[in-house]
Parts: structure tokens; sequence; C-alpha cells
């Protein structure tokens, strides 16, 4: 006789019940800790914690927001002084220095170009979502943008007036964003001064955004693009390292 | 032998299947999250990333205002011009450069965004110079492109796999970075599971 669980056919039944829920429950169990992992680093804090919080991330904006213009006034101030330096061939550097800041981003530049307008779902609120809620607006989404309009072969772009160069991270913390390691929140406001066409050849292929078309049409994200007569964009206002590379002489 | 199976094991290889069979209607989720683009964040990570950035912008001052107050000494100008315009040809992409860091290698194929987000992951944590297979990705260079068939094209060259991408930084801790669980490297082996990511530091790598 079989001493198991099932000691005849009457009994059967009851335990094929319990089995089956035991098996659900297994795979509930399996979800729920996907689902715990997920939520892991989320914890519920107090009004005093969340104060306490936004007070420090404050303080350190304030700080970053005081240092990008403190560089922004020096680099003005050091052009201004070398402009008076008067030597035919100090003069020929000063040209060689202008050229060398305008392409590397240390010049502000003016004319034609495109207004790229993204915005979180309004149903939505930032704060407090996943970072893959597909209500918002990602770090991808600007990333590709920016890789798009460069690929345009812009002469400038910006993001919420921080100036883009080819060293800038566009990353995010959570939902946060961040740009050049500084923080921006929606609405974002891309500014490309460019050749236009060549902008939009590649911003309306929906293949080369197909998560952002998809997004705008499902989750009703806001992408809008304008052409523009005359955009500013602002010189870069972070820091430059270059302490690890060496010319080749 | 006895192979004949009982209704005990039957009913427990029942459970375990309709248990798997859970497990993976929500798989895909699972997965979908080990290959998202974007990091989850916690508020320490926020701090230090705004620390560092503060750090770095106070010494970029630093050297700002040590450069002006060379500018207004007629005798140590000049220098102070050199010095700058040295800096800045470093980074312009205008002049051959060289310095420590690493390689990395794609054995294969990947989407387009890969590289945009590898690219955007490196100068994110350190980086001062990229190359992909021997193009230096600079202002004028930066953005990568793609033909209607697919194929990858920057600067006007078509590039395909093998990628070989040149690092100039501080290899160890950008290294100890990307190799991190949930870091791009990770997020990348999970989206191509045949792929081979190899990377190897470098004492001297040189970009045109």
């Amino acid at each position: 006789m079989d001493k198991r669980l099932i000691m005849t056919d009457g009994s059967k039944k009851p335990y094929i019940i319990i089995f089956l829920l035991f098996g659900i429950f297994i795979g509930w169990m399996a979800f729920f800790l996907l689902e715990t992992t997920e939520q892991a680093g989320v914890t519920e804090l107090s009004k005093e914690e969340i104060v306490a919080r936004d007070d420090l991330l404050k303080g350190y904006l304030d700080e970053q927001a005081y240092l990008q213009s403190r560089i922004v006034s020096l680099r003005e101030s050091l052009t201004e002084e070398q402009k008076k330096i008067k030597t035919h061939s100090e003069s020929a550097n000063l040209q060689i220095l202008d050229n060398l800041k305008k392409s590397i981003g240390l010049s502000e530049i003016s004319g034609k170009g495109i207004e790229i307008l993204l915005n979180d779902s309004p149903s939505v609120f930032r704060d407090g979502l996943k970072v893959d809620n597909e209500d918002l607006v990602q770090a991808a989404d600007l990333r590709d943008i920016v890789n798009l309009l460069n690929a345009a072969k812009v002469d400038g772009l910006s993001i919420n007036n921080q100036r883009i160069i080819s060293t800038s991270p566009i990353s995010s913390v959570g939902t946060a964003i961040l740009v050049n390691n500084s923080y921006i929140t929606p609405p974002f406001y891309i500014h490309a001064v460019g050749d236009i066409d060549s902008m939009l050849q590649r911003l309306l292929i929906e293949k080369n955004l197909a998560s952002l078309y998809e997004r705008k049409k499902k989750s009703n994200v806001i992408f809008e693009i304008a052409a523009k007569n005359r955009l500013t964009i602002p010189v870069y206002n972070g820091n430059l390292k270059a302490d690890l590379l060496n010319l080749v002489k | 032998m006895n192979l004949k199976v009982t209704y005990n094991q039957r009913i427990f290889l029942l459970t375990t299947i309709i248990a798997l069979v859970l497990v993976f209607i929500f798989f895909p989720k699972a997965r979908f999250k080990s290959i998202y683009r974007e990091n989850d964040g916690n508020f320490f990570q926020e701090i230090k990333i705004l620390k560092d950035k503060n750090e770095d912008l106070k010494k970029e001052v630093s050297g700002l205002e040590e450069s002006l107050g060379q500018i207004a000494d007629q005798d140590k100008a000049l220098s102070a011009i050199q010095d700058e315009i040295e800096k800045y040809k470093k980074l312009s992409g205008d002049s051959q450069i060289f310095g420590p860091g690493f390689t990395l290698i794609l054995n294969r194929d990947v989407a387009l965004s890969w590289l945009v987000d590898l690219k955007n992951k490196f100068f994110e944590y350190g980086a001062q110079a990229v190359s992909i297979n021997g193009i230096r990705l600079t202002n004028k260079t930066s953005g990568i492109d793609s033909l209607p068939k697919g194929q990858i094209i920057i600067n006007g060259s078509i590039i395909a796999a093998p990628y070989e991408f040149n690092v100039i930084c501080d290899p160890e801790p950008i290294l100890d970075i990307l190799d991190a669980p949930s870091e791009i490297f990770d997020k990348l082996s999970a989206a191509y599971p045949d792929l081979n990511l190899k990377t190897s530091k470098k004492e001297m790598i040189y970009m045109q």
C-alpha cells in the first residue's frame, strides 16, 4: 500500500486542489519577489525626512548653479583680458584660441534651427514613479535625439539651456534626469542650430525614435518639433577635463 | 525496476508545471527590467553625483582664476594663453592625442542605441576621449548615424562589427563601475547572450 499522502481513491480530490493551490502559491511568490526587488530602494519617508532630503539636494543644486555661473563669468573675463593684449604674435594666438573655443562649445552660437519640446504625459507626476514608466520622457529619449542631431552636423545644441558638447553625459538617477551631471526637469526644450532640413530628415523617421513615437501615440508623451528663425545656444558652463590627454608633438 | 509514475508524483509534476508557467508568464517583465536602458536610482547616488560634480566645478573655477591671475601679469600672459590653447587642442579633436585607458571590443553587431549608450556611460564615468573603430568622437563627429540598410556610419565612414572602443581615462574606477551588476555591460550581455564583450586596460592609447 502506498504510504504517502494519497491513501485511497476516495481521498485524491482534496489533495489535487491542495497541490494546485500550492503550485499557484509558488508562482505568485515568484512574481511577488520580482515585484519586491523592483521596488527595492523605494521606501516610505516621513514628511520631515522628505524636507531634510530636499534641503540637502537644494544645497548642492544651489552651489552647482553658483559654480556654473562663476565659470561662465570667469571665462568671459578671461576672454576680455585676452582681447586687451595687442602684440602681433599674441593676436595670432588669440585667433587660434577663439577658433578652438568655438569648436569645443565655449562660444555662444545663434542662427536658424529647430526647437523640440518633450514633456511627460499630462496625466502623471514624475516624483515617485518607476524609472520605466511609459508616461515619462526618459534620458534615453534625449540621448537618441541628441545623437540624431549630432549626426545631422548641428552647429550647436542645448537642453534646457545646458550646452551639449561631445563629452556631455545624459543620464538618469531614478526618474531624475541629468545633463552634464546637472539636474534638469520637464518640460525639456532641445534647441539646435544648424541645417533644418537635415535635422528634420532624421527626426521625422519614426524608426529612428521608435520608442518615443510609440509612447507619443499610446501614453500621450509630448513630442513636438518646430523650426525657428533664430535660436541662441549658450556657452558650455561645466568643467573640461584634459589632465590625462597628451598632445602628440 | 519499477518505472511507473505514482499518482503523487504526477500531482507534484503538475504543481511544478503550474508554478513554472506562472513564473514564465511574468518572466518577460523581469527580462525587460534587466535590459532597460536607464538605471534605478537612490538618494545616496544622487547626492554622490552632485557632490562629485560640484568638486569638478570648483577645480575648474580654481584653474580659471589662476589663468585670470596670470593674464593680468604681462610676463605670464603669453604662457597662460599657450596653456589654454594646448588644453583646447587636446579636446577639440584637431590634434593627435595619447593617454592611459582601456579598450572594449564587441564581437558582433548591436543596435545603434547601445553604441550611443556606451559612449554616454564612458563620458558619464569620467572618460576624457573616446573613439569607435578608430574614429574619435568630438563635437564634429559625435553623431552615430544609420543607413536605410542598417549600416552604422560615423562622420561619413561606415563601421561594422567587431566594434572597438578606445577610451582615454583612469581605467580602474570606470571598469569597476561598468562591470557592476545592472550596469551597461550586464545589460548588453542580457540583450545579446552570444555577445563576447572583452575589455583590456592599456597604458597608452593613441587617437587621431
